[in-house]
């Protein structure tokens, strides 16, 4: 009742995100002239058929998702999260394979990558439990759990194996247990040691830098003086043992492609290839672009996987300077608002939601941007929203969609 | 207390709000950070780096494609074709685009017959640009390009062919179409004209296509060298210079025909030869033109210069009587000059006719030093003659300062000077062109290739030698050398001849050895007008040695056939002063006159009809079509009377022709060029069998397999 006298009240107008919409918009577009443009190139146009086709189901999908009853999310997060487990493991077991890697499920004529899906089912999931006031985050039990319902699909995506997709469950784990109450000291101790092996493999130098910049923190924050102590050796040792070992230990492709992030010039047939085709493609096209259906290194297949996660190299060489910063920001648009309503709202399932979903989206464009101009090591994620595939765009427009409706029910009473 | 824990609460919220504020702040900055990196690095990448992207960009998608340039052909004084470029096949590869190095190895491995390490290693090196296999057989090039392997360049190169006459003065190119030799080599950047480029764009997969819009340079045709030369006598000249090389034993053999009014030569050969379409063959020593680079002691003929500086400075006359001694022997400074013919005393006509080395002494002495040395120079000897020829040496004639006191008889019989062939010739052509020596030359022009003339040779005189009276009374004393000397074996039947035989010591390495003589004949006909001058000379013969029976035979046998073959004008002019009946001999001469056939198979009628004509040669069609020529009915090659009617047989554009014994190349040309879909199996030269019928209907694309003999 009061929804409504709400909505009579303000208009429908004033209950949609429209800068949300108006961003998500300019993706699809620049999404949609990309995957034509890459398409075109390879002489297929029906690639780009099939993700108009999607593109029309998920907007479907966000009007859907729009009219829910709030609750529903909320409800339902359990049971969505449930079904996703199933779809991954049946994917493991029926799924074929595409590209070396098991991720798809075959339903009827389309096939689906549930692991998509499954991103937006986890956050949903975790969210409910981490909103439940009984769940106290500082207990170790429940910690236990909030790990253990992210790391069973992210698991089983590197069954598949599909580390790309598996590392992307991880962006949203700790925002949301900090947001949830979780002590970041405590992520600060754990997460020391594991940065730490990390860059200790990257650089030196870097690794240093950090260790002094965590002892600088520690000595702010002012906690346990064993702890910090600990958790610094920890990662001074873990540095130095990953910056001698660590090349034996990773497989050798994965090793190659740190390298070839490092120095992409190190070997441009091979390795590198991608992460350099990718900067001549951005790079030779300019300020302006070299125009729609004109860039070479799209036109003449030089850019590797170019509808898909790639597609950024595509908008960067045919629009230029001017489109990229355009398409960065409309995510920053996004991202903003996204931000913004989390800190009016006062839900806290929904809060939770929109932490997941702003780590998530974040950590998809920084990372897929990032690799294919080369701050970030060649990771094959999807960028959202102008990606060629089905299951991620619907997975994202559907994540849309529940913002949408959070936005619509903003200052609703029952909601707060 | 109340009031107290208000405050606290109150205070709680406020701290709570304050965090949430940080939060927020820390939360925004974090996404403020990652958007100023990612901006950042865009602005680098897409703005202040952009243009090295394009460049490296562009390095990658475009790439130059050579357009070859068509080198120029080289043809003699009637524009028939002594080199000649054809199109052929040649494989390279980018190895970097080459994706199944193991499979491209392993086809050329089989059918190039060397080790697959060897493309292996090839398709390793670092270049963008490696070649495979050139000049490879059309048969075998099918059979790479249907593989269409990636990486791998199939490309049209030019071959080149020679029709290996005058091998020696044409010379060679060599696999990447420099001119390495003879006048290939000199007039190297005019016949190799300018290649052209096309830019075309490539994809990632190895696909590549003309660039649309893009830059484009045509090809410069080389431009054609014409000669002097003319085929049928250059022919005729190897023909009879290898034959009397065979029947003398000689080691090598030298001739030159030169027309001397102008100075124009018409054939130089050099024995043995080589075929200078099989690189492998040759050998430096047969690749020299040795009638340019080459010095010898010329004995007898250079006696000229003391007959016509003694004549032309009155010291003596024709019939004057000179004292040869009857014992053959004449003792100078304690040096013995012997003849082979004790001639007593005798008119000084006789004694050159009978090439008396003891008169020669003599009169030479009478001449004097600085006298001989004046005629020897005037007649070009120890500079050289300006033939145009890369490698003409100027031989040696040595001021007067450094003669010893027995060098002017021993010059004035032909020793202690070195000449060359073409020197010699020269002044004997002097002496037949009324005492006024000529230029020699060979190029007569250099023609672009659109048309332009860049360069042409004219008749040129050099210096007057000798007075025309001189030359004349001088000619009646050679022409005795043909008709009662030692040159009776030069003689031409019905023309009267003059020349001069001469045997020499062979001087090797500063050494006479015993045994190797360089034996020759110079002469020129007709006597009373002389037209054409040829020189002939055999260098260590081993069947006898003089002049007289080793080299004037041929001289006399090249002559009496050329005489068939000569421009009209030329033949005229000779025939003037002929024993025969002019119009009997005439007749003859021009029913006899013959042509190589040329192969026209392959071609089209129009092609094929102006090819015959070039070559002086009729034709008639065996059928009634429109096709493209699929067999003559005269051999290539052999030689046939002019304008002889060659049968043709044409294929009809729409049945399949029968080529069936035809040579390899041309069957499969024949075979393209109809549209059919041409298969080959075996490696041979000569079809075999065709797997379609004769006669049938051309189905376009349909598989045509040809079975080559082995």
């Amino acid at each position: 009742m009061i929804e409504s006298n709400y909505e009579q009240r303000e208009g429908f107008w004033k209950t949609v995100d429209w800068s949300v919409l108006l961003s998500i918009t300019a993706l699809v577009c620049f999404g949609l002239l990309a995957i034509y443009s890459a398409s075109n190139g390879v002489g297929n146009l029906s690639i780009f058929y099939k993700q108009a086709t999607w593109v029309v189901i998920s907007l479907f999908a966000i009007v859907v998702v729009f009219f829910l009853p709030l609750r529903t999310f909320q409800d339902f997060a359990y049971l969505a999260y449930g079904l996703s487990i199933v779809a991954l493991i049946a994917v493991l077991i029926f799924a074929r394979k595409i590209a070396g890697n098991a991720a798809w499920l075959q339903i009827g004529g389309a096939s689906f990558q549930p692991s998509e899906l499954a991103k937006i089912t986890t956050i949903l999931a975790l969210a409910r439990f981490l909103s439940n006031k009984d769940n106290d985050i500082r207990q170790l039990k429940n910690f236990a759990i909030a790990i253990a319902i992210v790391l069973l699909p992210c698991v089983l995506v590197l069954l598949q194996p599909d580390t790309g997709t598996a590392l992307t469950y991880l962006t949203f784990i700790v925002p949301m247990i900090v947001v949830a109450g979780f002590d970041f000291y405590y992520i600060l101790l754990l997460g020391v040691p594991l940065v730490c092996a990390l860059l200790g493999f990257i650089s030196l130098i870097g690794f240093i830098v950090l260790e002094l910049f965590v002892i600088a923190l520690m000595l702010v924050m002012r906690r346990d003086f064993t702890w910090s102590l600990t958790s610094l050796l920890a990662g001074a040792g873990a540095g130095i043992a990953s910056n001698v070992y660590a090349a034996k230990l990773l497989k050798p492709h994965q090793l190659k492609r740190i390298q070839t992030f490092l120095d992409p010039m190190s070997d441009p047939q091979g390795a590198g290839y991608n992460a350099l085709q990718a900067k001549i493609a951005i790079g030779s096209g300019g300020l302006w672009g070299k125009g729609f259906l004109q860039g070479t290194q799209t036109q003449l297949r030089f850019i590797p996987a170019q509808w898909t996660d790639f597609i950024f190299c595509v908008i960067g060489e045919e629009f230029g300077f001017f489109g990229t910063s355009i398409v960065v920001s409309a995510y920053l648009l996004l991202v903003f608002r996204l931000i913004r309503l989390a800190e009016k709202i006062k839900n806290r399932f929904a809060i939770l939601v929109l932490t997941g979903f702003i780590s998530l989206m974040l950590g998809h464009v920084v990372v897929n941007v990032g690799m294919t101009i080369g701050l970030m090591p060649v990771v094959g994620i999807p960028l959202p929203f102008l990606s060629y595939g089905g299951s991620s765009m619907l997975a994202n427009m559907i994540a849309v969609g529940i913002v949408l409706n959070f936005y619509k029910h903003r200052r609703d009473v029952s909601f707060s | 207390m109340q009031e107290f824990r208000e405050h606290k609460k109150q205070e709680a919220q406020e701290a709570r709000k304050r965090e949430e504020t940080i939060r927020f702040g820390v939360v925004l900055g974090c996404l403020l950070l990652f958007a100023v990196a990612i901006i950042g690095k865009l602005v680098m990448v897409q703005i202040v780096e952009a243009h090295e992207y394009q460049k490296r960009a562009k390095r990658q998608y475009e790439y130059q494609v050579p357009l070859k340039a068509m080198r120029g052909q080289i043809l003699d004084r009637n524009g028939r074709q002594l080199a000649t470029s054809l199109s052929v096949r040649s494989f390279a590869a980018d190895p970097k685009v080459v994706a199944n190095a193991d499979t491209v190895a392993q086809t050329f491995s089989m059918l190039f017959d060397k080790p697959k390490s060897y493309y292996l290693a090839k398709l390793k090196e670092k270049s963008r640009f490696v070649w495979l296999e050139r000049h490879v057989p059309a048969s075998i090039a099918k059979q790479i390009s249907e593989k269409h392997f990636a990486g791998v360049i199939e490309m049209k190169e030019v071959s080149r062919r020679y029709e290996n006459l005058a091998e020696q003065v044409i010379g060679f190119i060599d696999s990447d179409n420099r001119g390495i030799s003879g006048l290939e080599k000199q007039f190297d950047s005019l016949l190799a004209g300018k290649d052209g480029y096309m830019m075309m764009q490539r994809t990632a997969t190895g696909y590549a296509f003309p660039a649309i819009g893009a830059k484009q340079e045509e090809a410069i045709n080389g431009a054609s060298v014409e000669l002097t030369i003319d085929t049928d006598v250059q022919a005729i000249v190897e023909d009879e210079l290898s034959k009397g090389l065979e029947n003398v034993g000689a080691s090598a053999g030298i001739a030159i025909v030169m027309d001397v009014q102008t100075g124009e030569i018409l054939a130089m050969a050099n024995a043995p030869e080589f075929d200078a379409n099989k690189k492998s063959t040759y050998t430096l020593e047969a690749a020299r033109n040795h009638a340019v680079t080459d010095v010898f002691e010329p004995g007898s003929t250079f006696k000229l210069v003391m007959a016509t500086a003694s004549l032309d400075l009155g010291i003596i006359k024709p019939d004057d009587k000179v004292d040869g001694t009857l014992a053959g022997k004449w003792k100078i400074k304690d040096r013995t000059i012997t003849d082979h013919e004790a001639l007593g005393k005798t008119t000084f006509r006789n004694a050159i006719a009978h090439s008396s080395n003891i008169v020669a002494a003599k009169v030479g002495l009478e001449i004097g030093k600085e006298k001989f040395y004046d005629y020897a120079k005037a007649f070009g000897f120890g500079e050289k003659t300006g033939v145009g020829l890369i490698g003409e040496v100027s031989g040696l004639l040595k001021p007067t300062s450094q003669w010893s006191s027995i060098s002017l008889p021993w010059m004035a019989h032909g020793y202690e000077v070195l000449v060359t062939p073409i020197q010699m010739i020269c002044a004997y052509a002097a002496l037949a062109n009324n005492g006024m020596r000529m230029k020699p030359f060979v190029v007569q022009r250099i023609v672009s290739a659109n048309g332009e003339v860049l360069y042409y040779n004219k008749a040129e005189a050099v210096k007057r030698v000798m007075k025309k009276e001189t030359a004349e009374i001088a000619r009646e004393i050679f022409k005795a050398v043909v008709d009662s000397g030692t040159g009776m074996t030069a003689r031409i039947e019905g023309i009267s001849v003059a020349g001069k035989t001469g045997t020499a010591q062979l001087l090797t390495n500063g050494n006479y050895r015993s045994g190797n003589y360089v034996s020759s004949f110079v002469g020129f006909y007709p006597a009373q007008k002389p037209v054409i001058a040829t020189l002939v000379m055999m260098i260590n013969p081993t069947k006898g040695y003089y002049g007289s029976m080793t080299a004037a035979p041929v001289f006399a046998k090249i002559n009496s056939k050329i005489l068939s073959v000569l421009e009209p004008e030329m033949r005229d002019e000779i025939l003037q002063f002929a024993a025969h009946k002019e119009s009997a001999v005439k007749n003859f001469l021009d029913t006899t006159k013959t042509v190589a056939v040329p192969n026209v198979c392959g071609l089209s009628v129009e092609e094929a009809k102006e090819i015959l004509r070039v070559h002086q040669l009729d034709f008639k069609k065996e059928n009634d079509a429109r096709g493209v020529v699929v067999a003559q009915g005269i051999a290539p090659e052999s030689r046939v009377n002019v304008w002889t009617k060659v049968p043709l047989t044409i294929a009809e554009e729409s049945k399949v022709p029968s080529l069936v014994g035809l040579r390899a190349d041309r069957a499969i040309h024949v075979a393209e060029q109809l549209g059919l879909n041409v298969q080959v199996q075996g490696n041979g030269s000569k079809v075999l069998a065709q797997s379609l019928k004769a006669g049938s209907e051309v189905k376009q694309d349909a598989p045509f397999i040809l079975t080559m003999s082995n």
